[in-house]
């Protein structure tokens, strides 16, 4: 320190206010939200993760260390494993559904024909609803002998209508996936529209005068000008599909005979019924961390290809 | 003295004199209840008349939903800020009290005379390593309640063995009826589609033992015979709505109220409803039909939900004196005739004014922990057991119905999750 | 428009007048597919909500006997009955300040952070921005437990900031996430304009920039509206007090031992969406564009 000559001291003085004045302004901007993020959110999941490895219940003062005895016991259980496919499922169908089938009927309206914007109304409205009562409104269509199905099945005579998807496990989970996609086709479909507008026309006219037909117009010109796009919504429906909890518990709570099981109801039934916070904490521990991988490798997969 | 200062020195006396009523301060009790729709009246009148002959209490009552209490009681109770009287089902807040939230009630069951008072089998629920946590209000009982107008009107007999079950359940089914109003959404009606067949199966003493000894097995001939007999041969003589896996207890209501479901398994929470909503229909109740020959036919018993004080309570003994006062007898009347509860303590059916059907379940009940009476009734283990004992009630129920398990499956599962979770 | 977009106009329309004349039947075949699967999909979202709305006007006898038909005379008095049963008089206030704080909350403190991290340079940017990120992946579950012990120890539980503050930050990553791509969407050279005429920092974010991102704030407002006003496990763990609930945790209330009433649980439901309806059908404009907007940076 003492070898340093005058000017050099004198830098690092200028050089700490220079800091300050530098970057000053954008440490304030963003020290409150910081402060709330880790004060709110990663402490918590911190002291999620340290429950995480202990057997604790929720409720005693005291918790005891059990190291990683959670993981090793989540992995043999064969309920987790079932959750988890579930959740893949969910992805498979609920995101990519629910994507596809905004993106078709975004294409469809996308040339503003008449009754656009009833159709553009409508079509977003389920999202207002909230997970819990569209879980409300598909339960009380699905039910036994009082709901919607049911009753249309007895008037048309259509038997099939009148068995429940709920009741079956081999149904209950794709009954709820139904409610989920109706709930979720329209904000697919408002941003596939947008993304639909600033297609470049010019594009498509010369692809058109080139000899392409509908399909091939899409396929070559639309869908690579969305990509940025359906990238981004593909990877927030998966985190959606790994987190979800409100609308299955509503509807099912896991059941019947656990074939609607999420790694969500999983978590809080083991959590909340069996007080068991160490295992449901790991379990969370496991979602949260495949939400990031999954996210992670589809996006930088993507990135690799497109751009 | 001077006339002044004689008015000083008195006006001063009276203040000092005055002065314990000032002094004495005033306590708030926080009451966590989840008393709805129908006990929701009867309930407000109560903590009122407390308030009204108890001058310096303050009751701040709060409904929460039943479902939600069990999930938020855990926290709410450790942070220390949360209510200092609770009413919540006792197989849930039992694992509280085995973790100190909380505080053991004999002290005042001494004080307030709780033993003499009560019925022995109505505080047995409530006690654990011969401590008493809670004191219960709601004695209930399962059994099958009958829609007599429909079974007069279609010339049919009630059932009251298997043979005759199955027989009615295809005559009723092909009639358009639902034979039995079970639902297994989400699945606490298992508890008693298990028990009731059980208990008419290996007898109330096997249950016993197996319960309190510690002796025998889940994983029992006499048990998966029990099990066959709701969810095999009950099942295939079309006994159920074919999508009962998805019927919720709604649902199940709904159609016993409006005709549609002769019979109704479950338990005697429903009579206030029953009064509700189908006020002239002739209803009356019945143990479920044996399932051996000459076999017994037992009411299973259960204490709902109970009181209990908070071990972070400001004031344990004004709550103390709040529960004592949900005995008393201007409480009694409301809770019996308003709300169709049954506290387990002796109750003249000719106090109160009560329909034939609550009068029967008052009888019964009284007539079950008198020991002379020579009606011995079962138990709901649910409210015994270990929590993910109940949870495999629920989901291996619903497999076993929905043939994804066998009878024997499920009673070893059974047996393991139960030696499992004894501490 | 230049002549040479003017003679490209006129002939894009000659083309398609002459290919409708050309292809009438495949043509009308075609927009008559269309309307069908239009129309088809309109059924499929309105009709679920019109049947509750006919379900809570129903008496219990009439939704047994006819589910399906319109009701002989409506019940309003379901309504009533709903109202009081659910305690919203208690829980709409409280939804609707719950709703508001968090959105104006999550807009001052997502706009700043996002606005830094897009259009200025500073050490630690992108882990920041990244630690951000992760919390998009989480789920209530993974942190609920510990927020509520957090909310004792700091004192707000049991108060309406202990559902607040927490609402907050559980809002910030997606916000942020939005707010940076929004402003990153802006010129810089708008900024470097706006500095060289001697405006600060401060003035660059709030005069020039915040303007022009306004359809990102309008996304933001929508979603934390919208997952505020449907909170369910948060609020219930953290409000305690039955008077600070929201109208999410009236619903349970009505699926209790005794009453099986099912059109007063569709009653209930009805007018628990009914403001997010009213405000999305009035301004719904606003709605959409702010997810597209925010969708599409």
């Amino acid at each position: 320190m003492g070898t340093q000559s005058l000017s050099a001291r004198a830098s690092q003085g200028q050089s700490g206010r220079r800091f300050w004045s530098r970057y000053g302004v954008s440490y304030s901007f963003i020290l409150p939200a910081v402060v709330l993020y880790i004060v709110f959110v990663l402490y918590p999941f911190a002291q999620s993760f340290y429950i995480s490895l202990t057997d604790w219940n929720g409720f005693d003062p005291v918790m005891n260390f059990i190291g990683l005895d959670n993981y090793l016991k989540l992995l043999q259980d064969p309920l987790f494993w079932t959750a988890f496919s579930h959740n893949i499922i969910w992805i498979i169908v609920g995101s990519i559904g629910a994507i596809g089938l905004g993106l078709f009927l975004a294409i469809l309206v996308s040339s503003r024909p008449p009754g656009f914007l009833i159709f553009r109304t409508v079509y977003f409205m389920p999202q207002v609803l909230g997970p819990a009562i569209v879980g409300v409104i598909w339960l009380l269509i699905y039910a036994p002998r009082r709901g919607f199905l049911y009753k249309v099945g007895e008037a048309t005579g259509l038997d099939f209508l009148q068995r429940s998807l709920l009741a079956n496990p081999q149904t209950s989970l794709l009954g709820i996936l139904f409610a989920s996609i109706w709930a979720s086709i329209g904000f697919f479909f408002v941003i596939f529209l947008a993304g639909l507008q600033n297609v470049d026309r010019d594009l498509l006219d010369a692809a058109r005068v080139d000899g392409a037909n509908s399909w091939q117009q899409f396929w070559n010109v639309t869908v690579p000008q969305l990509s940025h796009v359906i990238t981004m919504v593909i990877a927030l429906g998966m985190i959606g599909s790994l987190k979800v909890f409100d609308i299955v518990w509503t509807m099912t709570q896991g059941g019947p005979a656990n074939s609607s099981e999420v790694l969500g109801t999983l978590a809080y039934q083991e959590s909340f019924n069996h007080t068991h916070h160490g295992y449901g904490s790991a379990i969370v521990m496991v979602t949260s961390a495949l939400a990031v991988l999954m996210s992670v490798v589809f996006i930088r997969l993507r990135e690799r290809r497109g751009d | 003295m001077s006339t002044l200062k004689r008015i000083v020195s008195i006006t001063f006396v009276l203040l000092v004199l005055s002065l314990p009523a000032y002094a004495q301060d005033q306590i708030t009790l926080l009451v966590w209840d989840h008393f709805g729709s129908v006990s929701g009246g009867p309930a407000d009148m109560i903590y009122e008349q407390f308030m009204a002959e108890n001058p310096n209490i303050v009751i701040q009552r709060e409904v929460v939903d039943a479902q939600q209490i069990k999930d938020i009681a855990p926290t709410a109770l450790a942070s220390g800020q949360g209510p200092d009287l609770i009413y919540m089902d006792i197989s849930d807040a039992r694992p509280l009290f085995q973790g100190g939230l909380l505080i053991a009630l004999d002290d005042y069951a001494e004080q307030y005379g709780w033993y003499d008072r009560f019925y022995e089998n109505g505080l047995s629920w409530s006690i654990v390593d011969g401590q008493l946590f809670g004191l219960g209000m709601e004695f209930e009982f399962v059994g099958v309640f009958i829609n007599n107008d429909i079974f007069e009107r279609e010339g049919w007999a009630v059932p009251t063995n298997l043979e005759e079950t199955l027989a009615y359940c295809q005559a009723a089914s092909a009639a358009g009826y639902v034979p039995f109003a079970h639902g297994q959404n989400p699945g606490w009606q298992t508890f008693f589609s298990f028990t009731m067949p059980l208990h008419n199966t290996v007898g109330v003493e096997w249950v016993e033992n197996r319960v309190f000894n510690d002796t025998g097995s889940w994983d029992d001939p006499g048990v998966v015979r029990a099990i066959e007999v709701f969810y095999r041969d009950m099942r295939d003589a079309n006994c159920f709505d074919p999508d009962v896996n998805g019927l919720d207890w709604q649902t199940q209501q709904d159609l016993f109220f409006s005709g549609e479901a002769p019979l109704f398994p479950t338990g005697t929470w429903v009579v206030g409803g029953i009064i509700q909503n189908m006020p002239d229909a002739n209803v009356t109740m019945m143990p479920f039909p044996a399932t051996v020959p000459d076999g017994p036919r037992i009411y299973t018993t259960g204490m709902g939900s109970a009181w209990f004080i908070a071990s972070s309570a400001a004031n344990p003994d004004a709550a103390a004196q709040l529960i004592d006062f949900m005995f008393s007898d201007f409480a009694l009347e409301q809770w019996v005739e308003q709300a169709g509860y049954v506290p387990p303590l002796p109750l003249d059916a000719d106090d109160y004014e009560l329909t034939e059907l609550q009068k029967f379940v008052l009888e019964t009940l009284s007539a079950s922990v008198d020991p002379d009476s020579g009606v011995s009734l079962g138990y709901n283990i649910d409210v015994l057991a270990p929590r993910p004992f109940n949870t495999m009630l629920q989901e291996g129920f619903q497999a076993v119905m929905a043939d994804l398990k066998s009878p024997e499956e499920q009673a070893a599962d059974l047996e393991r999750i139960w030696e499992e979770n004894q501490e | 428009m230049t002549t040479s977009q003017d003679a490209a106009g006129v002939k894009r329309v000659t083309s398609s007048i002459t290919r409708i004349k050309r292809r009438s039947l495949s043509y009308w075949g075609a927009q008559i597919a269309r309307y069908t699967i239009l129309l088809l999909f309109l059924a499929i979202f309105l009709v679920p909500i019109t049947w509750i709305f006919s379900l809570a006007v129903k008496t219990q006898a009439e939704f047994a006997n006819n589910p399906l038909g319109l009701p002989q005379e409506p019940q309003w008095g379901n309504f009533m009955q709903a109202w009081d049963q659910g305690r919203f008089s208690v829980y709409l206030p409280n939804t609707i300040i719950y709703a508001v704080a968090v959105v104006i909350g999550v807009a001052i403190f997502a706009c700043m952070a996002g606005y830094a991290l897009a259009k200025t340079r500073f050490p630690g940017r992108n882990v920041i921005f990244s630690g951000f990120m992760i919390g998009m992946t989480l789920p209530f579950l993974s942190i609920m437990i510990p927020i509520f012990y957090l909310a004792r120890d700091l004192g707000i539980l049991g108060t309406r900031w202990g559902f607040i503050i927490p609402a907050v930050a559980l809002g910030l990553p997606f916000s942020i996430f939005l707010m940076r791509a929004f402003f990153m969407g802006i010129p810089d050279e708008l900024g470097d304009a706006a500095r060289v005429d001697g405006c600060t920092e401060w003035g660059v974010f709030y005069r020039v920039m915040l303007p022009l991102a306004w359809p990102g704030l309008a996304t933001l407002a929508v979603f934390e509206f919208l997952g505020t006003w449907s909170a369910y496990l948060m609020p219930l763990i953290l409000t305690q007090r039955e008077e600070l609930r929201p109208v999410a945790l009236a619903l349970p209330l009505f699926q209790g031992r005794y009453r099986a009433d099912l059109p007063l649980i569709a009653a209930a439901s009805m007018i628990t969406i009914t403001p997010p309806l009213l405000i999305y059908l009035v301004l719904q404009r606003r709605f959409i564009e702010g997810v597209t907007a925010g969708a599409l940076k």
